[in-house]
């Protein structure tokens, strides 16, 4: 037992020992305390219909709890489900695969080092939720059942499940990364939907945990007011608080079916793990490669070769060509070549329906999903080199980073405007050429949030994370996060934008210049 | 062209350094660099390949600071790290372009330059696969040819020969040969015959330090007259170690012929020729 800690404790360790982690955690702070907006904020984040409830313990604990449930499954996916990728990339992996420990086992201490690291940002998220208790809710006695409740039945069964379905969807889909991302966006957008829309029989069903909380909540106002409301908002409403009522809400019965389905949830995690432990490759890979393209790609034995040798006054002179097109040339390659094949009749698809849908929907959902499709090909331009441990070449080339780094974002820029040519095309034609310029500047931001956060955070992580959110929020028409002129393409909203990228694109120049010269 | 290294200093934190105050200079030919592991040689050789900052000190290249101006040797260097990567997606041939076009190497005559380079180190038939499914050693090769691509005239070889099977060890120590006639190589290894075989002058580095640098010869001369060969039991050899340095020692039945460093002859020990094993072995001891 101890050393199956041990095994759990190593894990969770290097995960957190990283300034990737750190950075997680000081926005997990900054996030839980907006969680609960002060009085005439103009934004909620809970909201039974016009109804919003006074800042006592209990309602603090209870959205805080919500949001942190939905957010920690929202990106928290995305910030554990490398645990086995990084097994077999440190090579760490083939050492376990020839120890003694079971394929049950192993993932099991994957999910639970998944599940520590989400309860340590769970930690963060509650304490800040009782300091915002001592700030906001002083008028109100301290019920601790009301505040820590919520954590213990939503927050913590949610966070466990995720960290188990990230193993999971490592194991059955491993090498499918950009699969693993969309396939887990399309299920999060179903969870909610049935989170949000589902008669009383969901606290059975429901994996978030949130609406047994939600519906206490809309119980509460509706005795009180007399009302039949059913409709409870979660997320970031921004504009019209100020004339919300307010209400007193002194928590949830806890019914005994949530309670019940909160286990249900742990029971089908475990079983998860058990049906992956069978199926699991314990990292003999390329056994698995069975497909005809890897067959074909096997690797290469070389067989009697006529040995040669480099004649140095045979090779003709090098001419200097300090030009960047070659660069953008190979990066635009590196980035086409980027996942498997097929895809490319899914963005074909995709491509082709931009230019056939209905204007708005196109631009306003087909052009961000699409864009979302490609967050792999997006999300490591700039870090590749240190993934694939090439940098020294790099850094060491003449002058990188006027030169490298202005051709990887210009190739990164050039397809993403390129995914964006239907609507853009159709805008044309329309005469609508703010919404075009719009459209141009959403294609560079997120290349440029890409140069940036893989600058500042050492690797992919962070953009994923970001732009799953900025896509998910754009979907759901969130205001204020509109980055390709969805719904605002004023002047000043172009202005902002162009601010925002040079901006961005400014620190990663200066933070890049930095690194080439400390490695 | 002359090198000239001058008190160089890499402090990683309040106790490490990685190199101190470290001074030396080179000029055309091979300069073998030894070490233990965390010697400062791979610290050393990325300060002078530009990709690390020194904490003090300044390294010239013809009167001009590298450290200050890194675009200045970057035109002309070429350098193969201890342990690189590549791009799995692409092929050899795409892949030595793309570090062609990172040095500012074009124009027509490219194409046949990259095809005589992956001739030159026999990966004709595999170029046009991707480097993904190359084996360690071809990984390397494409290293080596990668350095060559811009004519460089300094050299920098971290480990190159790791990988290699012995018949391309040889066809790679003549290459740096045949390269040293008008650039400067400094090359690093912890096969001392690779070093041995080819590098005319050595620099001996020990935690940061330089303990010594000269020609082959010079170095050798440290240890010359204090190795010798000696029969010895077997049950005596535990003891035996702990008193004199031992280079090797080969078991025959209940004896053991042992090699090791003396300051003087001891009864039945034979005087042996020393080698730049033997110098680099008693200098790090």
């Amino acid at each position: 037992m101890n050393s199956y800690k041990s095994i759990i404790k190593a894990d969770y360790l290097q995960r957190t020992r990283s300034y990737g982690f750190l950075v997680t955690l000081l926005v997990s702070v900054c996030l839980a305390y907006t969680f609960v907006p002060a009085t005439g904020a103009n934004y909620s984040t809970v909201r039974v219909g016009n109804f919003i409830g006074e800042n006592n313990a209990a309602w603090i604990g209870h959205v805080t709890a919500i949001m942190a449930s939905t957010f920690l499954w929202l990106f928290g996916y995305y910030l554990v489900n490398n645990g086995i990728k990084r097994d077999i990339d440190t090579g760490v992996g083939q050492i376990v695969a020839t120890t003694s420990i079971s394929n049950f086992k192993y993932l099991l201490a994957k999910a639970l080092s998944n599940f520590f690291v989400l309860l340590t940002i769970t930690v963060i998220v509650m304490v800040m939720a009782l300091i915002l208790v001592v700030m906001r809710g002083r008028d109100y006695p301290f019920d601790f059942k009301q505040f820590f409740f919520p954590y213990i039945l939503t927050t913590i069964p949610s966070i466990f499940f995720v960290s188990v379905l990230a193993v999971f969807a490592e194991v059955i889909a491993g090498k499918y990364t950009n699969l693993q991302n969309i396939g887990f966006f399309i299920l999060f957008i179903i969870i909610i939907n049935i989170t949000n829309t589902a008669g009383p029989g969901i606290h059975w069903f429901d994996v978030l945990g949130t609406r047994a909380l939600t519906d206490g909540m809309a119980g509460t106002v509706n005795s009180q007011y007399s009302n039949t409301l059913e409709n409870v908002s979660v997320g970031f409403i921004f504009s019209d608080q100020i004339n919300a009522k307010y209400f007193i809400f002194r928590g949830t019965n806890w019914p005994v079916d949530f309670i019940l389905g909160r286990f249900v949830w742990i029971v089908i995690a475990f079983l998860m793990l058990l049906i992956a432990g069978r199926i699991f490759h314990r990292f003999d890979v390329k056994e698995r490669d069975t497909t005809k393209k890897k067959r074909k790609n096997a690797d290469i034995i070389e067989t009697g070769r006529s040995l040669k040798e480099i004649h140095l006054s045979s090779i003709p002179v090098a001419t200097t060509a300090y030009g960047i097109w070659p660069f953008i040339k190979i990066e635009f390659r590196m980035l086409i070549r980027k996942g498997p094949k097929w895809f490319w009749v899914i963005n074909l698809g995709g491509f082709i329906a931009l230019f056939f849908m209905p204007l708005t929907p196109a631009h306003q959902i087909g052009l961000p999903v699409l864009w979302f499709l490609q967050i792999n090909r997006w999300s490591d331009i700039v870090t590749k080199e240190r993934y694939y441990r090439t940098n020294y070449f790099t850094y060491a080339a003449y002058k990188p980073l006027q030169r490298l780094l202005t051709s990887q974002i210009l190739s990164g820029i050039l397809l993403s405007t390129a995914f964006a040519f239907p609507v853009i095309f159709r805008y044309v034609i329309n005469g609508e050429y703010s919404t075009v310029i719009s459209i141009i500047l959403g294609a560079i931001f997120i290349i440029s949030l890409s140069v940036f956060s893989g600058i500042i955070s050492g690797g992919s992580r962070l953009y994923e994370i970001v732009f799953f959110m900025l896509t998910y929020a754009n979907i759901s028409v969130a205001p204020g996060l509109d980055y390709f002129g969805a719904f605002n393409h004023g002047i000043a909203y172009m202005a902002i934008m162009s601010g925002i990228i040079c901006t961005v694109l400014f620190i990663a120049f200066m933070f890049r210049k930095f690194e080439i010269r400390n490695q | 062209m002359k090198l000239e290294i001058l008190n160089l200093a890499k402090k990683y934190n309040k106790e490490k350094y990685g190199l101190i105050n470290f001074s030396l200079s080179v000029e055309n030919g091979i300069l073998g660099l030894l070490g233990p592991n965390g010697a400062g040689k791979s610290t050393l050789m990325k300060i002078i390949a530009t990709i690390s900052q020194p904490t003090r000190g300044s390294i010239t290249l013809d009167g001009i600071d590298i450290t200050k101006e890194p675009n200045a040797i970057r035109k002309i260097l070429g350098y193969l790290p201890q342990d690189f990567g590549v791009y799995p997606n692409l092929n050899a041939y795409e892949f030595l372009a793309y570090i062609a076009a990172m040095k500012g190497v074009g124009g027509s005559n490219l194409k046949q330059r990259i095809e005589l380079l992956l001739e030159g180190v026999n990966l004709t038939e595999a170029a046009k696969k991707p480097i993904g499914t190359y084996s360690g050693g071809m990984k390397q090769r494409i290293g080596i040819a990668q350095v060559l691509l811009n004519n460089p005239k300094i050299l920098i070889f971290d480990e190159p020969t790791v990988g290699l099977d012995p018949e391309e060890r040889v066809r790679f120590r003549n290459l740096i040969s045949d390269l040293a006639y008008d650039s400067i190589v400094i090359l690093s290894s912890h096969i001392v015959s690779d070093i041995e075989t080819i590098a005319n002058e050595v620099a001996i580095m020990k935690n940061g330090h330089l303990i010594t640098k000269g020609l082959q010869g010079d170095v050798i001369d440290q240890v010359r007259d204090k190795v010798f060969e000696l029969v010895v039991d077997n049950a005596a050899l535990p003891a035996f170690k702990e008193k004199k340095l031992v280079l090797n020692s080969i078991r025959k039945k209940d004896k053991s012929l042992v090699r090791f460093i003396a300051d003087d002859q001891i009864n039945g020990a034979v005087p042996c020729l020393a080698t730049l094993e033997d110098a680099y072995l008693f200098l790090t001891r």
